[in-house]
C-alpha cells in the first residue's frame, strides 16, 4: 500500500497548476447521458473516481475515448444498458449521479445503491423523491433503485435539506422533462453551477443555478457539446494554505478567485498577502508565522467543508488560539486525533476544535483516515520536523491529481513509497 | 461504395504498420478512433502471417511506436488487443519507443502494466 514520505521544512515558493475539479466532472460526465450527439470534455482531473465513472458509462454502452490531452469524448447515441451495477456502484457513490440522466433520456434505469446506504438515508430519497414528483414510478428493491417513466414531467419540488448531488440528479433529469421544474432548496455550491452550464450548452434552458431556486425548462433533446471542467477549488485552497503554513510564496494557476472568496478571507485573515488575477491566485506570507483563524463551515458560499481539516493544520502551527466549528457533517475531526501525535494542542469539543497553536509540529507515522483529512496530515507534515510517514494515501489519491508531484514542484521534499 | 473505399485508403495513409526488419515492425501516424479499424486489420494480418511462417519468423515481435503522431485511447484498445492475440499465438508482443501522450493515456488507463510501458522505457 502507498504511503507519503515529507520531510518537513521546506518553505514552498513557486507556481502549480490547478486540476480541474473532480465533484464538477463526475457529474458532468453523467450528464453526457442525456445528449445524443458526442461530448467531449476538458480539464478532468486524473482521478479514481473519473476513471470508475468511465468504466460505468462503458457497462452502459457509452463509448468513450481520452485523447492526448486527456480529454475525453463520450458519444451517448448507442446506449445499450440503463443498468448501473453494484460492483461498480460500491466503490463510489457518486454513480447515483447516472439516475436522473438514464430516467430522463431512456424511460428507465436500475441502479444499484452503494453499500452502507440504507434506504432512508435522507439524501438518496431526496433523488428518489424529486423523481417520483417528476411522475416517475421508483422502487427500491434488492439494492437497486428502479425508476420508469414514459416521459418525466415538471413539477415544483422543495428539498427538505440541501444536497449537491440531489440538486445534480434532479436538474439532469429536469432537463429533459415536459414543461417547467423549480427546484427549490437546491445547493448553490459552484460545481452546480459548472454543471447548468454544460447542460445550457448542450441546449438545456437552465436559470438560477448558484441561488437556492433553480428554474428548468425541459426540451426535446440535448446535443452533444465541447466543455471545460471547472478548476478544483479545494485543491487550490490546499496549495494556498501550504504556503501559508511553510510562510512561502504559492502562485496557483488556472483556477478562480471567485470560488474561493471565504478562504482567500481568511488568510488574509491569518496575515498572508493573498493577490488574484486572470486565472490565478496567489498567497504570499513572507517568511512569517500565520495567525490563529476562527473558522465555522455552511454551505456555499459561506466557508467550505471540504477546507475545515486544512485550516486546522494551519491554527495547529498558528500565533494563539482559535475554534473551528463544524456544521456540515458529523465526526469531521479525526484528522486532529492524528495532529495531536504530531504535537498539535487540539480539544475536541463536539463540532467544535478548539486549536492551540505550537511552534512546531514533530514528524510520527500518521493514518490517512478520509480524503480532507488526509491533505491536513500532508500540510501538517510540510511543516513538522522529521518525516512523516503518512499510511492510507488511497483517500488523498481519491480527490488529489499528482499531489506528491505539485508539492515537489513547489520545492517539498516529499516521495511516494511503496 | 467507391466513396468508401476511397475513404478506407485515406485513413490507411494516416495510419500504417510496416516490417521493418523480421520481427521488427514501425507503427506511424494517428492512432486515433477512425484509424483503429484500419490498423486492426493490418494487425490482424501480420499476425496471421507471423503463425504461418513461423518456422522462420521469430516468436518474438517488437513495434516501435516512434512514428506515432497522435493518439487516443482507442489506439490503446487496439495495442491491448494485439498483446491479447499475440499472447492466445504464443507470441511475445513488445512495444518501445513510446510516445509521452500515448504513455500518458495507458497510464490514465491504468494499463501500464499490461502493455510494459516501463520495462520498455527502462530496458
Amino acid at each position: 500500500m502507498d504511503k507519503l514520505l515529507i520531510s518537513g521544512g521546506a518553505r514552498l515558493d513557486g507556481e502549480v497548476r490547478a486540476s480541474g475539479a473532480k465533484n464538477a466532472a463526475l457529474p458532468i460526465m453523467a450528464a453526457t447521458l442525456l445528449a445524443d450527439g458526442i461530448c467531449s470534455l476538458t480539464n478532468v482531473p486524473h482521478l479514481r473516481d473519473i476513471t470508475t465513472t468511465m468504466e460505468l458509462l462503458g457497462r452502459l454502452g457509452v463509448q468513450l475515448t481520452v485523447d492526448e490531452r486527456m480529454g475525453i469524448q463520450a458519444d451517448a447515441r448507442e446506449v445499450t444498458s440503463v443498468e448501473a451495477p453494484y460492483e461498480l456502484v460500491k466503490t463510489m457513490r457518486a454513480s447515483i449521479l447516472v439516475l436522473g440522466p438514464l430516467l430522463a433520456r431512456f424511460g428507465a434505469a436500475d441502479v444499484s445503491l452503494p453499500g452502507g446506504c440504507a434506504i432512508g438515508a435522507r439524501p438518496v430519497n431526496i433523488h428518489l423523491d424529486g423523481l417520483r414528483a417528476m411522475g416517475a414510478e421508483v422502487r427500491v428493491e434488492n439494492g437497486f433503485v428502479h425508476a420508469r417513466a414514459k416521459r418525466l414531467q415538471g413539477a415544483r419540488f422543495v428539498m427538505d435539506m440541501v444536497t449537491v448531488t440531489g440538486t445534480e440528479n434532479l436538474m439532469m433529469a429536469a432537463a429533459l422533462a415536459d414543461g417547467e421544474t423549480v427546484l427549490e432548496n437546491a445547493a448553490r455550491e459552484p460545481e452546480v453551477v459548472d454543471l447548468a452550464q454544460f447542460l445550457n450548452r448542450m441546449g438545456a434552458r437552465i436559470s438560477g443555478a448558484g441561488t437556492d431556486s433553480i428554474h428548468i425548462q425541459g426540451v426535446e433533446r440535448l446535443a452533444g457539446t465541447d466543455y471545460a471542467v471547472m478548476p478544483d477549488r479545494i485543491e487550490t485552497g490546499t496549495y494556498l494554505v501550504a504556503a501559508a503554513m511553510t510562510g512561502g510564496r504559492v502562485r496557483v494557476r488556472d483556477t478562480r478567485a471567485d470560488l474561493l472568496d471565504a478562504v482567500l478571507m481568511k488568510l488574509r485573515e491569518a496575515g498572508a498577502q493573498v493577490s488574484t488575477g486572470e486565472g490565478w491566485i496567489e498567497v504570499d506570507m513572507q517568511g512569517k508565522r500565520p495567525r490563529a483563524v476562527d473558522i465555522q463551515t455552511a454551505p456555499h458560499p459561506a466557508f467550505p467543508t471540504d477546507m475545515q481539516a486544512q485550516f486546522c493544520a494551519l491554527n495547529s502551527i498558528a500565533e494563539g488560539a482559535a475554534t473551528v466549528k463544524e456544521t456540515v457533517f458529523e465526526n469531521r475531526f479525526m484528522h486532529a486525533l492524528e495532529m495531536q501525535r504530531m504535537g498539535a494542542d487540539i480539544r475536541i469539543e463536539g463540532n467544535v476544535a478548539i486549536c492551540r497553536g505550537v511552534e512546531r509540529l514533530t514528524a510520527a507515522p500518521v493514518m490517512a483516515t478520509d480524503l480532507r483529512a488526509s491533505a491536513s496530515l500532508v500540510l501538517a507534515g510540510l511543516v513538522a520536523e522529521g518525516d512523516t510517514l503518512i499510511d492510507r494515501i488511497y483517500h488523498i489519491d481519491r480527490g488529489y491529481d499528482n499531489i506528491e508531484e505539485k508539492f515537489a514542484t513547489l520545492g517539498a521534499v516529499i516521495r511516494r513509497v511503496h | 461504395m467507391r466513396h468508401r473505399q476511397a475513404e478506407q485508403a485515406a485513413t490507411e495513409r494516416l495510419a500504417t504498420l510496416t516490417e521493418i526488419s523480421p520481427g521488427q515492425f514501425e507503427l506511424k501516424g494517428a492512432l486515433i478512433l477512425s484509424t483503429v479499424p484500419s490498423l486492426a486489420r493490418q494487425g490482424a494480418r501480420l499476425l496471421k502471417a507471423v503463425r504461418t511462417k513461423r518456422d522462420s519468423t521469430p516468436l518474438a515481435l517488437e513495434i516501435d511506436l516512434s512514428g506515432v503522431k497522435r493518439s487516443s485511447s482507442a489506439g490503446i484498445a487496439l495495442l491491448l488487443d494485439w498483446v491479447d492475440q499475440a499472447g492466445s499465438d504464443g507470441i511475445d508482443l513488445q512495444f518501445r519507443n513510446w510516445p509521452e501522450a500515448l504513455a500518458r493515456i495507458a497510464s490514465f488507463s491504468n494499463v501500464e502494466g499490461l502493455l510494459r510501458i516501463e520495462a520498455a522505457q527502462h530496458g
